[in-house]
């Protein structure tokens, strides 16, 4: 095997199909992320957490609880070491996750070219009007949730809200670390320290803002996933969660398992009861599929506490 | 002003009392180191008049008599419009460097013709005195201190006066603002007795207040609407840069700027604070290099490498004043981002809260 034929092995985008997992024989999963996809979350989040540890007791300087938060982190020369340390990773796995998506990119640049927003469903797209279905839904225009496909709009936003953020803050940060070498070496006029300072400083808010209120409610307090939403440890949701939350993308990951591994179909009958489903509900309207899949949904995790019970 | 003596509880004046405890008093104690010895002021304000001769006696100024630099007292009781103390004077006690009486002369004339001073004669109730910034501190009593007993004892190989030895120790340990003390050494002698933050806290002190501002503006002139910003946001602007914050955060780490390691040259006398536009001045374009790079813990490379563009940021007063375009840009950015934020962070709440009120109609 050549070196291009095992790079694009290594990279190539997941087929629909292998998506599915079936455990134990009669349970459906469905693997969102990848180990090396969690493992960089994993990276900005926890960097984040630090960052936020020895970087808000500098920002709101005059609040009760910075100077002691100070002295526990080891003074300011303790709390810049591990604030710089902690944003160096957190920029590095930043830069990684650039490099990762070129390498996707290259690696599937004959998919790109046939339909990109089809192979590349994190990118914001066509498929994205359902966001509009959403407000619509929450301001009482709509029965149902939206058809939402594989990434939802929040996911959409957290993931190239990072990339935003990372200029805002993370090239910022290089900038307020060293001065010297952007204005001095660099040549880089007298503003943009300034600049710096004021963007760092209120993007440190706004990232901590919307990760605390939206981020946070959509895998951690709201009311569908308390405690918490354990896919960023499993990388794996359950068939129940995938049908009312990622309809569309569950329809289209049955039909790529029938169209492309039909005998598992006939190994696992279950499977084909989601086929014909799938196959069945396509037919209707978009708001009443959505609600037959929402019901189908239900009667799923009926099925699964009785055969608990039993 | 109307003198009153309000009160003269405590013990009844021993004349001679000062002689005895050795203070070249000039007879000023007699009545001064009585307790709750206290003027009216004209603004009906109460003031303390009273001196406490044994905190003086361990003053630095303790071998200075009264009159050597109040010295338009002729007569007793005296005018209270003749206490005021002259800084310039030169005192009986010989400076040991130089063998010439000791006088605070050529720093009191830098400070006449600074900023602080060259207008103080006409209004000396806005610009500071020495002694607004200058209290006579009390002498670290340096037998009391482990590692500075080492040192004494260490000078005294040599210079057999031990009063002398202590006396002179005291001076020069007092410099140090609290003495920490670190493997049995005291370490870091450093600008003045005050901490970074204290120093900012004294500037800030007349600085910050805008009806004084106001009047220093009136009387220098400066009508400018943009200049007036920068002189009375002075004090916000460095509030919210690191430097200050620094200093407020951690009171042990003096490496960060106060307003003293700016405004004032590397190797002057701390008080040669000029305007900006003054040659002699510190941030002066063409000393600001210098300035950024007064010492090692500062920014070095910044004269040793011209960064000019380094020294003339305006991160050490942060706010935006609209005079140049590069300013007009980081004022919007300042508003951009002052939007941005707020925008996003509303848009979130109402999402969450849409949608929470959504999840909980729905699973009722």
């Amino acid at each position: 095997m050549g070196l291009w034929e095992a790079f694009k092995r290594r990279f190539r985008i997941r087929a629909e199909q292998d998506k599915l997992l079936i455990v134990d024989g009669e349970k459906i999963m469905i693997q969102k992320f990848t180990l090396f996809q969690r493992l960089l979350h994993v990276g900005i989040f926890s960097t984040f957490i630090w960052q936020i540890i020895t970087g808000y007791p500098i920002k709101f300087y005059e609040l009760e609880w910075a100077k002691p938060l100070i002295e526990l982190l080891g003074g300011i020369s303790g709390e810049m070491t591990i604030h710089r340390i902690s944003g160096f990773i957190m920029f590095s796995d930043f830069l990684l996750t650039v490099v990762y998506m070129i390498l996707i990119l290259i690696a599937n640049w004959d998919l790109a070219k046939k339909d990109f927003f089809g192979y590349f469903k994190i990118v914001p797209g066509p498929s994205d009007i359902t966001f509009v279905h959403y407000i619509k839904y929450l301001l009482g225009f709509r029965k149902v949730p939206p058809d939402w496909d594989e990434y939802i709009w929040v996911d959409k936003f957290d993931f190239w809200a990072v990339g935003w953020g990372m200029l805002a803050i993370g090239i910022t940060g290089w900038m307020l670390w060293l001065p010297e070498v952007f204005t001095g070496y660099l040549g880089l006029p007298p503003e943009t320290i300034q600049i710096a300072y004021l963007m760092h400083s209120d993007e440190a808010v706004l990232a901590l803002g919307w990760i605390a209120l939206v981020h946070m409610y959509i895998v951690h307090y709201g009311p569908n996933k308390f405690p918490m939403d354990w896919i960023w440890l499993t990388g794996t949701a359950s068939e129940v969660e995938w049908i009312e939350e990622r309809p569309r993308s569950y329809r289209r990951i049955i039909k790529a398992v029938a169209e492309n591994e039909p005998h598992l179909l006939e190994k696992y009958p279950f499977l084909k009861e989601r086929y014909q489903f799938v196959l069945e509900v396509e037919k209707l309207p978009e708001e009443e599929m959505i609600k037959r899949m929402h019901e189908y949904a239900h009667h799923l995790l009926e099925k699964e506490v009785e055969g608990g019970k039993a | 002003m109307k003198a009153l003596i309000l009160g003269l509880s405590g013990a009844i004046a021993i004349t001679g009392a000062a002689v005895g405890a050795g203070i070249p008093d000039d007879g000023c104690l007699v009545c001064h180191r009585l307790k709750g010895l206290s003027v009216v002021t004209e603004e009906n304000k109460v003031k303390n008049c009273s001196i406490s001769d044994a905190l003086y006696a361990h003053s630095i100024h303790r071998n200075v008599g009264c009159t050597e630099c109040h010295d338009k007292i002729e007569q007793y009781p005296h005018k209270p419009e003749n206490a005021a103390v002259n800084c310039a004077n030169k005192c009986h006690v010989v400076d040991p460097s130089t063998k010439k009486p000791f006088s605070h002369k050529s720093v009191f004339e830098t400070w006449k013709e600074s900023v602080h001073g060259k207008n103080y004669e006409k209004a000396p109730d806005i610009y500071p005195y020495c002694s607004y910034c200058h209290t006579n501190d009390l002498l670290i009593n340096v037998t009391k201190l482990e590692s500075m007993k080492m040192s004494l004892n260490r000078c005294s190989i040599c210079h057999e006066n031990k009063d002398w030895t202590k006396d002179r120790l005291s001076h020069v340990a007092s410099r140090e603002p609290i003495p920490v003390i670190k493997n049995g050494f005291t370490h870091k002698f450093i600008k003045t007795r005050r901490d970074g933050w204290e120093i900012v806290e004294l500037c800030a002190s007349c600085h910050e207040d805008e009806k004084k501002m106001e009047k220093a503006l009136e009387i220098e002139g400066i009508h400018d609407e943009f200049a007036k910003e920068h002189v009375l946001t002075a004090v916000e602007s460095y509030k919210v840069t690191m430097h200050s914050k620094m200093l407020y955060l951690d009171r042990n780490d003096t490496r960060a700027a106060d307003c003293l390691d700016c405004h004032t040259n590397k190797d002057g006398n701390f008080h040669d604070i000029f305007h900006k536009e003054d040659p002699r001045s510190s941030i002066n374009e063409k000393n600001i290099e210098l300035t950024c790079g007064r010492s090692t813990e500062c920014h070095p490379l910044v004269p040793a490498k011209d960064m000019k563009n380094m020294a003339t940021t305006k991160w050490v007063h942060m706010h935006p004043i609209p005079d140049s375009l590069g300013q007009k840009i980081v004022k919007i950015v300042e508003e951009f981002m002052f939007w941005l934020t707020t925008g996003t962070l509303l848009f979130a709440v109402t999402i969450v809260g849409l949608d929470l009120l959504k999840n909980l109609r729905r699973k009722h």
